[in-house]
């Protein structure tokens, strides 16, 4: 369960402050499929990175289950981050330079075993649809094969949380609907997933739509999917 | 996913930002290498040619008044003749020529000249005795400087008296544009015998003087055990060396190095820009990379190690490269700049270690900056957008 209390984010600019989130409260439960919807700018990427520990909020609590992930030291956090969270982004930001499964391994943490985890970063390649692009760069692979392997890059250490930050802005809607269908999947097997965008996506999916206006949650739309079994 | 392998992933694929910076590392160390062997074989040359060729000694009495020597040109005391033969019969010495002179300025028909009498050549006992150094007298001759038979309208075998000793004019001198030219030469022992100094000399000239006497501390001076050892031995005697070709190869080599010691660190500031900047546009290109890889949990230490590895293996790659084209360099062209023989010229090979611990050391600091950060990189900020 993850717990937003009066949470607020703002940037200190060279020109001034701006206010990018602002009592943002919000619980968010076990297995529940979330949408953050507004438009650009009204703050959902800030939003997406304060509840994945990468940014600390400049008011107010974020709790996952009993932890107060700010009030960790920074590499406590990373390790938090690592083990509980998973990324997904527009752009997807693979590592040039890495084949699919080093991208995907990319995200073994030390104390994780090295076999096991190569075993692991194989099987969900294939389970996405990747298994004969395992030693590619992602300069060979199209940008809907690219975010499947972010995607599998994201669930490498099981996370029990799935942020994805316009995940299909860049997709044609064919590979946007299959990147929603394996966010349907993680929730599936009781992850939660955040999904941010600033269109009309999976909207028929989510458990609950948040809208965001300028920093501010607009409206919480709660809604019976009947997706769940 | 360890960082060894993501640093040689990285460089594989960015190869040319790795070059660079090898490049940087290697042109720093090749010159270093290069100036410090050639530094090195000269020293060497030096050492083999102060054995080989040797001093140019001369022992003069030990009560003389140096200021009055070098203003005169000679001593006014005296020591005995048999140095020369005690000399002579060193073991351990040789040397190419040995001449031993008496010389005194004397009033004679109202000028001044110089009496100077020279005993004849010694010969080494071995066999490197060449042409002599200079001419000989035989009882009875004189050779006059040219000033002095034209002051006293001198002509070749005309007859002299000097102080009641008759001579004659054997030779009459070239001119030298010396005080060689006011000088009456004649036999030691005639010279001996006008002056009243019956066995005696005030100058013995060794040329060319091996002090082949092995010092066990390898580190002393030959000039110096040479000195000490003659002073010993020649109790009357004191011993001047003349500045020879080792002591001008001493301060060309000097002179080399106060040049290296001035463009040295101007070649290290270029190269820890170079590398600098190399870093810091690699830290620029990995901003999303660094992003990504806080994202995933791990932390700032290995963000530093992933660039501060890098750099490390550029200067080490570097270092490699350097060394050997550096030894190269100083093979190659060490003799035409550095004026030593190419045989002195060997590789220097304690450079290479000192090359391989210096280089990454220095690579890591240059890049400090840069790995500084992407270290402080906010990484949430590179993931924003695109
Ligand atoms: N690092 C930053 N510094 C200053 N302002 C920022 C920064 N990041 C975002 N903002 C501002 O915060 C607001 C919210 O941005 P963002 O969270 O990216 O919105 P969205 O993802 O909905 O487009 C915007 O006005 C944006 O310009
Ligand atoms: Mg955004």
């Amino acid at each position: 369960m993850v717990t937003l209390e009066n949470v607020a984010k703002t940037y200190q600019t060279r020109r001034g402050q701006i206010k990018a989130l602002e009592n943002i409260n919000l619980q968010i439960d076990k297995g529940q499929f979330v949408l953050i919807r507004g438009p650009s700018g009204s703050g959902k990427t800030t939003l997406l990175m304060a509840l994945g520990a990468m940014l600390k909020p400049s008011g107010g609590t974020i709790m996952f289950d009993d932890t107060n992930v700010y009030r960790l030291s920074v590499s406590e956090r990373a390790l938090f981050r690592g083990k509980n969270i998973g990324f997904v982004f527009q752009m997807f930001h693979l590592i040039p330079y890495l084949s699919l499964l080093d991208n995907v391994l990319l995200a073994r943490m030390r104390d994780n075993s090295k076999m096991d985890y190569y075993d692991k970063a194989n099987k969900l390649l294939e389970r996405l649809g990747l298994g004969d692009r395992l030693f590619h760069r992602p300069a060979q692979l199209s940008a809907g094969e690219k975010q499947r392997a972010a995607i599998a890059r994201a669930l490498l250490n099981e996370p029990k949380i799935l942020l994805a930050d316009e995940p299909t802005g860049n997709l044609d809607p064919k590979n946007a609907d299959e990147v929603v269908k394996h966010l349907r999947d993680f929730q599936a097997n009781g992850g939660i997933v955040i999904l941010a965008t600033h269109g009309a996506l999976a909207e028929k999916f989510a458990d609950r739509i948040v809208s965001l206006k300028k920093g501010l949650i607009e409206k919480v739309e709660a809604q019976e999917t009947g997706v769940k079994t | 996913m360890n960082v060894s392998r993501l640093i040689l992933k990285e460089i594989t694929h960015r190869k040319i930002n790795f070059a660079m910076g090898v490049v940087a590392v290697s042109t720093a160390v090749a010159l270093f290498v290069t100036f410090m062997t050639s530094g090195q074989a000269y020293r060497r040359e030096t050492r083999r040619i102060m054995r080989d060729m040797g001093q140019n000694l001369r022992i003069i009495p030990r009560e003389t008044a140096m200021d009055e020597f070098w203003t005169q040109g000679f001593s006014s005391h005296t020591m005995p003749e048999e140095y020369v033969h005690k000399f002579a019969n060193l073991k351990g010495y040789s040397y190419t020529h040995l001449v031993a002179t008496l010389q005194k300025s004397v009033e004679w028909q109202g000028r001044t000249i110089i009496l100077t009498g020279i005993l004849p050549e010694v010969l080494p006992l071995d066999k490197r005795h060449q042409a002599p150094m200079t001419f000989s007298v035989k009882p009875g001759d004189a050779y006059v400087g040219c000033q002095v038979a034209s002051i006293f309208k001198m002509e070749e075998g005309e007859k002299i008296d000097i102080f009641d000793n008759p001579f004659t004019v054997k030779k009459v001198l070239f001119e030298t544009g010396s005080k060689d030219d006011i000088r009456i030469y004649g036999n030691l022992h005639d010279i001996q015998k006008v002056l009243d100094l019956p066995g005696q000399v005030n100058e013995i000239k060794a040329l060319e003087c091996l002090c082949l006497i092995e010092s066990s501390d390898k580190d002393i001076d030959p000039q110096v055990l040479a000195k000490e050892q003659l002073a010993e031995i020649l109790p009357e005697g004191k011993v001047i060396l003349l500045q020879g070709i080792a002591k001008i190869r001493e301060n060309q080599r000097a002179a080399m190095e106060g040049y290296i010691a001035f463009i040295m660190p101007i070649i290290l500031a270029v190269c820890g820009a170079w590398i600098a900047v190399l870093a810091m546009m690699n830290v620029r290109d990995r901003r999303q990379e660094i992003g990504i890889i806080r994202a995933l949990g791990h932390n700032s230490s290995k963000i530093a190690a992933l660039f501060l590895g890098k750099s490390l293996l550029i200067g080490l790659v570097g270092a490699f490269i350097g060394y050997f084209a550096g030894t190269a360099l100083a093979l190659k062209y060490g003799p035409e700049i550095f004026k030593i023989t190419a045989k002195a010229i060997k590789p220097e090979y304690s450079l290479m270690t000192w090359a391989v611990i210096v280089a990454p050391v220095f690579a890591a600091i240059a890049s400090f900056i840069p790995v500084t950060i992407a270290v402080a990189q906010d990484p949430a900020d590179t993931l924003r957008e695109g």
